[in-house]
């Protein structure tokens, strides 16, 4: 019997992950302290996803852009994995992994017990949440595009990634397989009731819920005219050819996140919707998931049935005309996440670059302009 | 009549001023051959009066005084018989701000041109150029602000109406009878109002090339304002500049839009409308018992056309939804030509420093280094205070005991 032991949450995107994670790093104190239980993440961040990165030895799911991270950043959280008696590590690129790369991950925690804890939403949910992201983070392709490329398996190579995170029964096959089904525990989230999610992972980690809860999130959905305005613009610029320009710390992906906290959208404005004709499809695959649930006998906390629900479906309509306040708010956002990375008042409280920083950037000035001057 | 003469135009803001500047911006050299010289070599002579009057421009900063010495300077150096200057700037000048041009052109036979249009088309126009510009109200709590107001007291009906304007400037014109141009929007009629106006020969200016300004249609001018008013809440409180160029998304609309430019500004509310007519009648009335000299149909100056009863109680949602291909237009070329000035000022050459805060000037950033360290000296204060010296190593106390 091993005396160490690892959960591991892999996600995968989407099923309330940042939740998770921004309460198991809130409350990592509280963890180790009163549970022995130690929260590993990369550093100053609040998942593991870089380290996870670092393990593969490939970049981010962005692969137009990213680049690889560091293999110091997995040695750092295998070694506290390995050192602690119990630990969490949560980062939804595992749930990326291949068959070989799951096994590898085995072979490297092998002097610990492992627990597996999934997440999941209703798919429809996921896959719209999915697109979301995606139209965030640069060029996308249309809502319609892309949940029948998810569903019916024909995306691009570029999303082949974001097809094969979907598949959620052989993600599941994938780690039973190795660590054995008395390993995985699946948490199923609510979107009506949000504690349940937590509820699920305090039972599955073995702690008080009191542990879990208490940190609020604020991450609002895009709206669907502010979701197709953002890839209209990325569309814009990738036809101009000035995306590689904006290759400086993915400040393009700040745009939307810029606009969500910036702009408080009317009511009446109309939401993401699942598109209505595929709905059959996604229907096929949750079922397929929940069997291979009950066929594997994985251990449930939550509601399995509430996968097939079919929640937030309809038809979007084409956007042809946006709010100008909207456009206004985009505008903004877009302006300042790529060309102005912070706003002087910011400098001013003492935010941002650092004093000394700002001394040399004055000096440079100086020394530019020197040779000017005294030709004066 | 014409040796030694100078004409100031003084506006104000849209009645037709960048029509009048780009007119005899084109016509230099024509002008010159009958010895009419527009002083200079820009457009429009903008910085000198913000020198002159210590204003701030756009940027948030208030031009060099040189640049007013400097057209003082050009002015009596010029040969021409007649020199002409133009800034609607000039509008908002104070009484001492006309002691100094009185002082400084006593030389010259001054002459003073204020160009008008009924208040009615320039109120919604100037409210459109505000928004543009600057963190503004909507159009029908600004109107309903300047009512507030109605007097002489308040900026903008000091500039803006002609009596308060021609009252004031009178004491610059040599005749003390300055000329009001009406303009029109025949361009040829246009063109020879203005050569009469300046004493210019007839015939010399050509309007072929005069200047129109793409008026932005509703949807365009909202988008300018949140866009303005939401950059100063994100800590830009005189917008956003690369170097000294200005990003602003209305240059862009202006460039490309919709195919149909809207003839008329933004429509005022019917019962506005109607206030602002009576304003133009009294502000007509007033200029009738003065001694001016007109050119052009004193008549325009009040509309004469129906205003629609039932008005324009608020504009439509529809008005202000803007086509999904130009927003994003406006979106992307706005990104684009950040990257792009910032390449073209060549930043990232001088290492990553000037890649991180290539957009703040000097001056702020020296600004900064000085809040820093106010803010530090505070907190050193504060936590004094909370934790105050033990009172035998208090310095006073020591100073004390050693004297006993």
């Amino acid at each position: 019997m091993k005396d160490r032991r690892v959960i591991l949450h892999i996600g995968p995107h989407k099923t309330g992950t940042t939740s998770i994670q921004l309460s198991l790093h809130r409350k990592r104190h509280v963890l180790l302290r009163q549970h022995s239980i130690e929260y590993i993440s990369d550093r100053q961040r609040i998942n593991a996803n870089l380290a996870i990165h670092a393990f593969r030895g490939r970049n981010s799911q962005h692969v137009e852009y990213g680049s690889i991270p560091a293999p110091s950043l997995w040695e750092y959280v295998r070694e506290r994995a390995l050192h602690a008696p119990h630990s969490i590590i949560s980062a939804e690129s595992l749930s990326r992994l291949g068959d070989e790369e799951v096994d590898r991950l085995r072979t490297e925690l092998r002097e610990t017990s492992v627990q597996i804890v999934v997440t999941m939403r209703p798919l429809t949910r996921m896959v719209v949440s999915q697109w979301q992201q995606i139209v965030q983070n640069g060029p996308a392709p249309s809502l319609d595009e892309f949940a029948e490329g998810v569903l019916r398996g024909n995306l691009g190579a570029a999303r082949s990634e974001v097809a094969s995170g979907l598949q959620h029964d052989l993600v599941i096959r994938r780690w039973a397989r190795v660590f054995g089904v008395d390993s995985l525990d699946l948490v199923v989230a609510n979107d009506e009731d949000p504690v349940q999610l937590f509820r699920g992972l305090a039972e599955a980690v073995n702690v008080p819920l009191s542990v879990m809860t208490g940190s609020k999130v604020a991450n609002r959905s895009l709206t669907w005219f502010e979701a197709e305005l953002i890839r209209g613009t990325f569309a814009q610029l990738a036809r101009n050819g000035r995306l590689p320009l904006l290759d400086q710390n993915r400040r393009f992906a700040r745009i939307a996140l810029g606009l969500k906290t910036g702009r408080k959208p009317p009511a009446s404005e109309p939401k993401i919707k699942f598109p209505t004709h595929l709905t059959t499809e996604v229907g096929h695959r949750a079922d397929a998931f929940i069997s291979t649930v009950h066929e594997l006998g994985i251990r449930v906390h939550g509601d399995l049935s509430s996968l097939a629900r079919q929640d937030g479906v309809g038809v979007n309509l084409p956007v042809e005309h946006v709010p100008a306040e909207l456009a206004a708010h985009a505008a903004r956002s877009g302006l300042l996440s790529v060309g102005f990375a912070v706003p002087i008042t910011d400098l001013e409280s003492g935010r941002g670059w650092t004093s000394s920083s700002v001394v040399s950037t004055l000096a440079h000035r100086l020394f530019r302009r020197f040779p000017t001057m005294m030709r004066r | 009549m014409r040796e030694k003469t100078l004409v100031i135009h003084i506006g104000p803001h849209k009645t037709g001023t960048t029509s009048l500047q780009r007119l005899l911006y084109d016509n230099r050299k024509a002008l010159q051959q009958v010895s009419v010289d527009y002083v200079g070599s820009r457009l429009n002579h903008h910085l000198e009066a913000l020198s002159l009057m210590r204003r701030e421009g756009l940027d948030g900063s208030v031009p060099a005084a040189q640049h007013w010495k400097r057209l003082v300077r050009a002015v009596e150096e010029s040969t021409a018989q007649v020199k002409i200057i133009s800034s609607e700037h000039l509008s908002y000048a104070q009484p001492s701000d006309l002691d100094r041009i009185v002082n400084a052109f006593s030389a010259f036979h001054v002459r003073v041109l204020v160009t008008a249009r009924p208040l009615e088309r320039v109120v919604p126009s100037l409210w459109s150029h505000f928004a543009q510009i600057r963190e503004f109200p909507e159009l029908r709590p600004w109107v309903e602000s300047l009512f507030d107001g109605h007097g002489v007291d308040n900026s903008v009906w000091a500039s803006q109406r002609y009596d308060y304007l021609v009252e004031r400037w009178s004491v610059v014109d040599a005749a003390s009878e300055p000329t009001v141009l009406v303009p029109t929007l025949n361009h040829v009629e246009f063109a020879r109002n203005v050569e009469a106006a300046c004493w210019i020969p007839r015939g010399t200016l050509h309007p072929g090339r005069t200047f129109e300004n793409p008026r932005l249609t509703q949807s365009e001018v909202e988008f300018s304002r949140v866009f303005e008013t939401a950059i100063r809440n994100s800590g830009y409180p005189n917008g956003v500049y690369v170097g000294r160029r200005r990003i602003a998304p209305s240059r862009v609309m202006r460039s490309q839009g919709p195919s149909a430019r809207p003839q008329s500004s933004t429509p005022l509310d019917a019962d506005q409308a109607l206030m602002l007519r009576e304003v133009d009648r009294e502000v007509g009335s007033r200029l009738e018992s003065m001694s001016l000299r007109w050119i052009g149909d004193r008549r325009e100056l009040v509309l004469r056309d129906q205003v629609h009863p039932g008005g324009r109680k608020q504009a439509a949602s529809e008005d202000l939804m803007l086509p999904l291909e130009q927003a994003t237009f406006v979106t992307a070329s706005l990104i684009e030509d950040v990257t792009r000035y910032r390449q073209e000022a060549k930043l990232r050459r001088i290492g990553p420093l000037f890649d991180q805060i290539p957009e703040v000037r000097a001056l702020p950033l020296v600004r900064v280094l000085y809040r820093r360290a106010v803010l530090n000296v505070r907190k050193v204060l504060m936590r004094v205070a909370r934790y105050p010296l033990p009172s035998n190593q208090h310095p006073k106390n020591r100073q004390g005991s050693h004297e006993g």
